[in-house]
């Protein structure tokens, strides 16, 4: 078996076996939930309830505010107890509903889609747009978004990402190994929609049980006609392989263009866990209001998988992993590459929340760097081909008008470089520092 | 022999480069107006950028070639000067400084988390700062690195100017990620230092001394403006000297009496500010006390007047007497009881009614004497 790649990445300790082989429970409800209204990419949701309300589990309770928008439903029934805002991954505060459980959980009567199999794609888009679908791996865009396409750009391949190559975490890993009818099935239906014929499952070879899993499933799984091929696709264990630009080019095989998308050449992906929510949508007429999210870390008592409704607070996740070790030291919503580091315990989970790390004390690093000693070693790992250390050079003594816009916002902020640089230079943070200006720039600051 | 021959040669060169130069620089002289050179000579030197020139002399070259700019660090004399040298009529310039709307240092604005990251604003802006106050200042030095005279301290947690030596060159103002630091005249010596936008129920818990938007100096001062869930001095100079201490929050600071410098990072100087805030309410208790006690004496009047039908002497002197002699002891008295009701920082509705009443009673009373 000869496993698929890319150029440069890197190979950092995994740590997936704290929690790889852990069974995904059901996390008991919690009594309060905050439902952030900031859980996906483009234009805020229009807030429906108010102070007050009965809620039940399903009900829309904020509508998505355009095209590029989601909507978000309440993750159990129980009262409206605030809508002020509350912390959010972001380090900011943001509105969010507040809703205190009663313990019933009483759902919504829900509308699945009849006979998806044979039903036209518009009424599958519809489906997964009233479910609030967003990608589940992290960046939230609105997959009823990404499934339409312009008509200018014909799709042809479908790749399911399940390489999932954030160390620790084990998400996807779970959702494929338990649930990989559902996500085949989800996938199929998201290939109609945009009438791709090839499908492709991408999976690192570190999870060889869930590679198994699928390929039992394509199997015997019977095949619409428009999929002429379809197959799963051993990766290379390394970082960033599941890249969206990264995963293209194993796959396929395409360069993604500067400033493009993958549908200029003819490409959507799509996360394994937005596929079980996509037939989650159609299939059961479920909304996104679950979805599996790892507790790991060496920090913590017990790491484990977790169905968890979004809006529960990460202590009460915490809590159920048994709680913090004493030598704890940082909590990350994410993983160790991409996550974001907390200042408190008491953020909701959200869509796009797939893990929560905790680290020990041996495992953080000081806030010290040295200068740059022009080693070049970021420079292999780039998977963009980027020069890092120049990027943050500038970024850092605030020569913005040396950086290169479109090199610079090339970056995937993949952490690569700053993984390997001897220096321990905070890399992605400078180049961060550098979109950041000109974003600012961009509104007029 | 031969030398001479080189040492002719060369110097012939000499003389022929020589008269070229002197020729070309007759032919191409460049006619510069003279008055660049004396309006160089006047502007600050500081070559800051802030007139948006890349230095003194072409914002010199600008003005006299007619354009329409002024010198923000030279203020109103430099102006002035200028102005005899083109011949024009000076514009109005107003001398401004940078000030930071922040007063919230490590010990009275409540922290969020560690932050780890780059040790600059703009860095640590990104994630939102170590303070949950998001409006504040982060207090690491993007604006102190970019000062061109060094105006700006950075002490434990947030950065102050030195009014003094601040130029007015707004890099800063450009550098500051949160937008902490404004603009605002010189001669203005009352300050909100705070920029938070919270609501008061959320700026009250995050920061010892946020402007909580009670509106209090609004009411007594009429300089004082909202903006949002913030107050602001609007006035370019003057302000009550007792604005500062009907503040409950000691969010406003009034630079004539106190350094920013020191008000800001001086714990001895807080405490200074705290007697003599106390030492306000103090006479403020006396004083309202005083009106009250004459207040009552004319409603007694009143009162007797109206039972008795024609005055009664023994009524008419107690009425008369607190504002003779008695003044001290019936303070004393008075100001337990008024403590008790006033307590409460000071509703200003109320106090501006009792104001109007006050005079009246006394009107009364003198005349019933």
């Amino acid at each position: 078996m000869i496993s698929k790649t890319f150029r440069g990445g890197i190979h950092p300790y995994y740590g997936k076996e704290l929690a790889a082989s852990r069974e995904t429970e059901k996390l008991p409800l919690p009594d309060q939930f905050f439902v952030s209204l900031e859980q996906h990419i483009g234009a805020p949701v229009k807030l429906l309830v108010k102070k007050g309300d009965e809620v039940k589990a399903g009900q829309l309770i904020a509508e998505a505010g355009g095209f590029v928008s989601a909507n978000i439903h309440a993750p159990t029934s129980g009262k409206v107890t605030s809508t002020d805002p509350v912390d959010h991954v972001s380090g900011r505060k943001v509105p969010a509903v507040t809703i205190k459980a009663d313990g019933n959980d009483e759902w919504v009567d829900l509308e699945p889609v009849d006979s998806p199999e044979s039903a036209d794609p518009k009424t599958l888009l519809d489906a997964i747009r009233r479910a609030g679908v967003v990608g589940m791996g992290g960046a939230s865009f609105p997959t009823h978004v990404k499934l339409s396409p312009p008509d200018d750009k014909p799709i042809d391949t479908l790749i399911l990402n399940g390489a999932e190559c954030e160390p620790y975490l084990t998400a996807d890993h779970r959702i494929m190994v338990e649930k990989p009818r559902e996500v085949l099935l989800g996938a199929l239906l998201e290939a109609r929609i945009l009438g791709a014929s090839r499908l492709f499952i991408g999976v690192e070879d570190n999870k060889p049980d869930a590679i198994k899993a699928l390929e039992d499933e394509v199997e015997g799984l019977q095949l619409p006609e428009n999929i002429k091929e379809i197959s799963v696709v051993p990766l290379e264990t390394k970082y960033p392989q599941g890249s969206e630009k990264q995963l293209i080019k194993a796959i396929t095989d395409r360069n993604v263009p500067v400033k493009g998308l993958p549908m200029d050449v003819g490409v959507v992906v799509s996360n394994v866990a937005t596929c079980y929510a996509v037939w989650d949508a159609v299939y059961n007429g479920r909304p996104v209001i679950e979805r599996i999210v790892t507790v790991t870390g060496r920090g913590v008592v017990e790491p484990g998988n977790y169905w968890v409704r979004i809006g529960t607070p990460v202590s009460h996740l915490i809590e159920a992993a048994g709680g913090y070790e004493d030598d704890a030291a940082k909590l990350i919503i994410g993983g160790p590459m991409m996550g974001f580091a907390q200042g408190t315990d008491a953020v909701p989970t959200m869509k796009s929340t797939n893990g929560v790390l905790v680290q020990t004390r041996d495992e953080v690093q000081g806030p010290d760097f040295a200068p740059c000693i022009r080693c070049a070693r970021c420079v292999e790992v780039c998977p963009m081909n980027l020069p890092p250390f120049l990027l943050a050079a500038a970024a850092e003594a605030g020569r913005y008008d040396v950086l290169d816009q479109d090199v610079l916002f090339s970056c995937v902020e993949c952490g690569s470089c700053a993984y390997v640089c001897p220096s321990r230079r905070p890399l992605v943070q400078f180049i961060r520092m550098g979109k950041a200006y000109f974003r600012g720039q961009k509104k007029g600051k | 022999m031969e030398i001479l021959y080189a040492v002719g040669i060369l110097s012939g060169l000499g003389v022929l480069a020589g008269a070229l130069l002197a020729y070309a620089s007759k032919v191409f002289y460049v006619k510069e107006d003279p008055r660049v050179e004396e309006v160089d000579s006047i502007l600050p030197q500081a070559n800051c950028g802030a007139c948006g020139y890349a230095g003194c002399r072409d914002f010199a070259k600008a003005i006299v070639s007619g354009e329409d700019i002024v010198c923000p660090v030279g203020g109103p004399s430099v102006a002035e000067l200028v102005a005899q040298i083109l011949g024009k009529e000076a514009a109005e310039v107003e001398e401004r400084v940078a000030f930071v709307k922040c007063a919230g240092t490590h010990d009275r604005a409540k922290k969020r988390a560690t932050y780890h990251g780059v040790k600059t604003c703009a860095a640590a802006h990104l994630v939102g700062g170590d303070k949950e106050c998001r409006y504040g200042c982060l207090g690491l030095g993007d604006c102190a690195a970019v000062c061109p005279t060094d105006a700006i301290t950075i002490s434990r947690g947030v950065a102050v100017i030195d009014p003094e030596k601040c130029i007015g060159c707004e890099l800063c103002v450009q550098a500051c990620p949160v937008n902490v630091i404004e603009m605002v005249p010189k001669s203005r010596k009352m300050h909100v230092v705070c920029n938070s936008q919270d609501p008061p129920q959320v700026a009250r818990k995050v920061c010892d001394v946020a402007c909580i938007a009670c509106k209090i100096c609004t009411r007594t001062d009429k300089n004082f403006t909202m903006e949002g869930n913030v107050a602001v001095f609007t006035g370019s100079e003057g302000g009550l000297d007792t604005a500062p201490f009907v503040c409950p929050t000691n969010a406003i600071m009034d630079e004539s009496k106190y350094r920013a410098l020191e008000f800001v990072l001086s714990d001895a100087v807080r405490e200074a500010f705290e007697q003599d805030k106390a030492a306000y309410k103090e006479r403020e208790r006396a004083e309202r006390a005083k009106r009250a006690a004459a207040r009552k004496a004319a409603q007694q009047k009143k009162a007797a007047a109206q039972a008795g039908g024609e005055a009664n002497p023994a009524t008419d002197k107690s009425a008369a007497k607190p504002s003779e002699d008695g003044d001290k002891k019936d303070d004393s008295k008075k100001s337990n009881e008024s403590n008790k009701i006033d307590s409460s920082p000071a509703d200003g509705d109320k106090k501006a009614k009792k104001e109007d009443k006050a005079p009246k009673a006394e009107d009364t009373g003198k005349e019933g004497e």
